[in-house]
């Protein structure tokens, strides 16, 4: 077979299963009530002051989101940062979670799975790490809150505003359109070190709509991400 | 062709993974080939503005004029870009063949209606369609991790947030691969035992020079601390010009 003909093969096979997460998903969130998708991105490490600290913040999170179990938690399901505690508190909250990682990736992964774990194939070239999985984890959330984070929280959430560029382009040329899709918003907690507060005070070189808080640097708790994700993402009553 | 959908996870199945396996041996073998019969050693890639004509456009030309002008060995580089339609993708590879380097463009397989295509354009000499995502919209910015496997080196000029996740990209593989050198360097000056195949399975850094007075994604890496420790693989002073950037690649990789 040409390699033509075997890329042709694999990218027939991978819309199969392109179809079948998305429905798989949409199926999983429905049966759990689930109405949004929030990733939880940023540090992955694991020293025990920041441990706390982000505790502490995603705990101030959950517990002002209104209706929480309308919202279902992203993270990429590690056992380590942000990502673990995220998930951890969540099932504590009784919320969804849902992991995404790279197949090959497993061994970070932590002993108590996600409700729901989505493990994306490898790349074509090269050794796939972390961040292969990004362009589908940004893909499954409606909104992001970011605490802290290096390089892998500063790859998902460009990624979230090259996103938010091209839909907010869609929703200029036509406003009255309802079928397009909303941003992901993201949610930078202000104070937080690193990818956070770059996001808060970087220049923005495109125009965006509205997918950060105004202005960006007003969120500093869990708290007030709450009451932006919610404002942004309101729960069904 | 069922995935496995058991309990809570969704994953590639087994006969998915073969058939990925066997593309993934194949396109290296292909990049292989490509670099062998073209006595090529090193991938260089060209990141940065998308804007097509105007200032920007004819500044960036004269950067990178100077910047081949100047780099030693010139006939040892490929010339990578997305290989697409517009902006630095386009001009930074028509360039790249005016000074005779061979090209390659890398692009998400649903996007290849924007490639570079005859009779209006000279497509890349190698081109690496990515597969589509298993979420959602395949857009640009998906074939991101090939892209940058692919690299020995990159030279950033303005850029937005195409440009950021690219660069986030090398430096998150810098940051792994400095580290690891760093682990076995300080295992061996311990007199601690080093499997070699770890030893042979360094690789350098992805060497990221950013030019500094480019703007937006360019400006940001040239002037910021690093988030992490990525050793010594962008330039420090910033570079400002194209002469200094061919300086600092062609010195990192005479050197690696």
């Amino acid at each position: 077979m040409s390699y033509e003909s075997q890329a042709e093969e694999y990218r027939r096979h991978t819309e199969a299963l392109r179809q079948a997460t998305e429905a798989r998903v949409r199926t999983f969130l429905g049966e759990r009530s689930a109405t949004f998708v929030i990733a939880l991105t940023g540090d992955s490490s694991d020293d025990p002051l920041l441990r706390l600290r982000n505790e502490h913040l995603i705990e101030d999170f959950f517990s002002h989101l209104e209706e929480p179990a309308q919202y279902a938690v992203l993270t990429s399901g590690t056992r380590s940062g942000v990502s673990y505690i995220g998930t951890s508190i969540a099932k504590e909250f009784d919320m969804t979670t849902i992991g995404v990682r790279p197949a090959s990736c497993g061994k970070y992964a932590r002993s108590d799975p996600p409700d729901l774990l989505i493990e994306t194939p490898d790349v074509i070239y090269g050794r796939t790490t972390f961040s292969a999985e990004t362009p589908t984890f940004v893909n499954v959330a409606d909104g992001a809150v970011v605490i802290g984070g290096s390089y892998g929280t500063l790859i998902e959430t460009a990624v979230m505003m090259k996103i938010n560029k091209s839909r907010h382009d869609a929703h200029i040329r036509d406003p009255h359109d309802s079928s397009l899709k909303k941003p992901i918003y993201i949610c930078p907690i202000a104070g937080t070190d690193r990818v956070a507060d770059l996001l808060v005070g970087m220049p923005l070189y495109e125009d965006l709509g509205d997918c950060f808080p105004t202005p960006r640097h007003s969120v500093e708790t869990g708290m007030g991400a709450a009451a932006f994700i919610t404002s942004k993402l309101p729960p069904l009553h | 062709m069922r995935q496995i959908m058991e309990g809570g996870i969704i994953s590639p199945n087994t006969h998915l993974q073969a058939e990925l396996e066997g593309l993934r041996r194949e396109t290296e073998d292909r990049v292989r080939d490509f670099l062998t019969n073209n006595s090529l050693y090193y991938i260089l890639a060209l990141i940065g503005d998308s804007d097509s004509e105007g200032e920007v456009v004819v500044r960036n030309r004269g950067i990178l004029e100077e910047f081949f002008d100047h780099l030693s060995d010139r006939h040892l580089y490929a010339v990578q870009t997305g290989g697409t339609e517009g902006g630095l993708p386009q001009y930074g590879l028509e360039l790249a063949k005016e000074f005779d380097l061979p090209t390659i463009g890398v692009y998400p397989a649903a996007s290849s209606k924007y490639a570079l295509h005859e009779p209006h354009h000279t497509p890349a000499d190698l081109v690496v369609e990515t597969p589509d995502i298993i979420y959602g919209k395949t857009t640009f910015g998906s074939e991101t991790p090939v892209f940058v496997n692919l690299l020995d080196a990159a030279v950033v000029l303005g850029g937005g947030y195409g440009t950021r996740t690219e660069a986030s990209t090398i430096l998150k593989v810098n940051k792994g691969r400095v580290r690891d050198a760093r682990t076995i360097a300080k295992k061996q000056a311990s007199g601690e035992d080093v499997d070699p195949a770890k030893i042979a399975g360094l690789r350098p850094p992805v060497y990221l020079c950013p030019i500094e007075g480019t703007g937006k994604t360019a400006d940001e890496l040239a002037t910021s601390a690093p988030l992490e420790d990525v050793g010594d693989s962008m330039p420090d002073p910033a570079v400002r010009t194209g002469e200094e950037a061919a300086q600092f690649i062609s010195s990192r990789l005479a050197r690696s």
